[in-house]
């Protein structure tokens, strides 16, 4: 969990959290479509260790090139930034690189990811590596991840040794700073705007490392694109970036960026581009409003006469649902869906007829 | 000097009437040969008072596809054709609504009798609901003649909107499988 700009003053203190992950792929005509997502909250903490009155700022930036899918994999780049910061000015900054391959399966599948990097106090001069393993599957509404990962933070011997986070035993210094495995499992469930989860991680290591976290979280959507967001948790030590483990609850705002609105951060990624979903179906609500449910998928879109022919990004619901912000006009409409820049298809839940260009189109009778 | 100024005349009226069938959404969109192709028939729908809407829509269904320019006029053209037998059948006064409706269930097999019918039978309200519940039985595998019965009972016990939409959910073949 990583929460930043935060402020620590002795055990208790509040805390302000800022989080971004952005994801960037392949556009019509060769650009490139950015995402994202922005959490903005407040709340109060409860640090594992005694910070002496020091106070600590930080944020993080992490972002995400998806290229096209090859062979039925998705491949993605992945790239992110942190710092933070104490009022004696010792800075720790972390940085890292890595890649991630991810299966399509519309219900079903899987990601193997590594990483590498650089961590530490006054200069990145760690070296912080991380491999990553996981599968996901869907029970309708429902989602279960399952994960496990492997860090080393520290490969050499450095100089005067780093503090990884604000003091007593989670401080470390040497050859191998630390060298830890992660077991983790993420249960999501979606009705209507809300979307709760529940996290659990185990860190297996030496004793000093030793740690379960887990989290509460749930997003209250109130409008395309803006969510209340609450979590509640305890969270592990994040070594490098001088963050120790914290009892924590904060409240805030969850803002959609740019096409792919409701993604939750650091969620494994999903089918992406060129692959067809297998089903998509139409639902039009009682207050006319089209509802599109689908694979699991990043991005979803519907062109019709009601866009005047050109693509509409859908707002996830969750859970596969996605809806088409405001009503549409009462009468005959014809329109085509797709997902993650796929194929334009016919949902279900429509009369596929001739579009008179060789191919089907949608009609769908609003009353 | 009568004749040129005569021909400059009926040039410039040609040029207005036809810029002002243009609609600016298919600027951009067609090619000049194409949305000149198009600008005729939405000329020619609204000297027949037909909604020219679905002519605009199928033109812009067709640059977003990318079809070629003449099957985008071609395909308009058959739109405008349908729209004109709707309005054959239920009159220069028919709703723009209806009249899309009515072109979609001829396409879908119904006949002007039938068309006739369901307005005789809901003379004062709308028929789109009706005759779209017909087209959505029809091309979801009921035959003609089925979907025309149920939905032609229905109408003539003076059935309302929701009634023909709780019709449809009884009749239409269950939908496949997938995500729930």
């Amino acid at each position: 969990m990583r929460r930043a700009p935060q402020r620590v003053h002795r055990w208790t203190a509040g805390a302000l959290a800022a989080t971004a992950l952005f994801l960037a792929r392949p556009g019509p005509a060769g650009a490139v479509q950015l995402s994202g997502v922005l959490d903005l909250g407040a709340g109060s903490a409860t640090w594992d260790r005694s910070g002496s009155g020091i106070s600590l700022t930080r944020g993080a930036l992490d972002a995400a090139y998806r290229a096209p899918a090859i062979l039925g994999l998705s491949p993605e780049i992945t790239g992110g930034f942190g710092a933070s910061t104490d009022p004696a000015a010792r800075t720790a900054l972390r940085w890292d690189l890595g890649g991630r391959l991810s299966t399509l399966g519309p219900e079903t599948g899987g990601w193997l990811a590594a990483a590498i990097g650089r961590a530490g106090v006054g200069a990145p001069s760690v070296g912080v590596s991380r491999l990553e393993s996981g599968l996901r599957h869907t029970f309708g509404p429902a989602g279960l991840q399952l994960w496990v990962s492997r860090t080393a933070v520290g490969a050499r011997t450095l100089p005067g040794g780093v503090s990884d986070t604000l003091s007593g035993t989670d401080t470390l210094a040497g050859r191998r700073l630390a060298d830890y495995t992660d077991l983790g499992s993420r249960a999501t469930i979606g009705v209507g705007g809300i979307e709760v989860a529940m996290l659990v991680v185990r860190r297996l290591g030496t004793a000093g490392l030793r740690r379960v976290a887990w989290e509460t979280s749930a997003v209250w959507w109130l409008a395309p694109g803006v969510g209340l967001a609450g979590a509640a948790g305890h969270s592990l030590p994040q070594f490098g970036l001088a963050v120790p483990g914290a009892r924590y609850g904060t409240l805030g705002l969850r803002l959609a960026l740019g096409a792919e609105p409701r993604r939750r951060n650091r969620e494994p990624p999903a089918p992406v581009a060129g692959v067809a979903p297998a089903v998509a179906r139409l639902i039009v609500t009682p207050d006319h409003r089209l509802t599109i449910i689908g694979p699991p998928a990043a991005r979803a879109e519907v062109r019709g006469d009601f866009t005047d022919w050109t693509p509409r990004p859908l707002v996830a619901l969750g859970a596969g649902r996605w809806q088409l912000p405001g009503a549409v006009a009462p009468g005959v409409h014809h329109l085509d869906v797709r997902f993650d820049d796929g194929p334009w298809l016919v949902p279900g839940g429509t009369v596929s007829t001739d579009d008179g260009f060789g191919g089907r189109v949608g009609m769908v009778v609003v009353p | 000097m009568r004749t040129p100024l005569a021909a400059a005349l009926v040039v410039l009226l040609l040029t207005t009437s036809s810029a002002a069938a243009q609609d600016s959404r298919l600027a951009g969109r067609l090619d000049s040969t194409t949305r000149a192709g198009v600008a005729t028939l939405l000329d020619r729908a609204r000297a027949n008072r037909l909604p020219a809407e679905p002519l605009v829509q199928k033109a812009l269904e067709g640059a977003s596809k990318g079809a070629p320019g003449p099957r985008i006029v071609s395909a308009v053209e058959a739109v405008l054709a349908d729209l004109q037998r709707a309005q054959a059948t239920l009159g220069p006064g028919a709703a723009p609504g209806d009249l899309v409706a009515a072109s979609a269930a001829l396409r879908a097999g119904a006949t002007p009798s039938m068309l006739a019918e369901i307005r005789r039978a809901q003379p004062r309200g709308g028929i789109a609901v009706p005759l779209g519940v017909f087209t959505d039985l029809v091309a979801g595998g009921l035959s003609v003649s089925a979907a025309w019965r149920s939905v032609a009972d229905l109408a003539r016990d003076g059935g309302d909107e929701q009634q023909f939409l709780d019709l449809r959910d009884r009749l239409r073949p269950p939908a496949p499988p997938g995500p729930p």
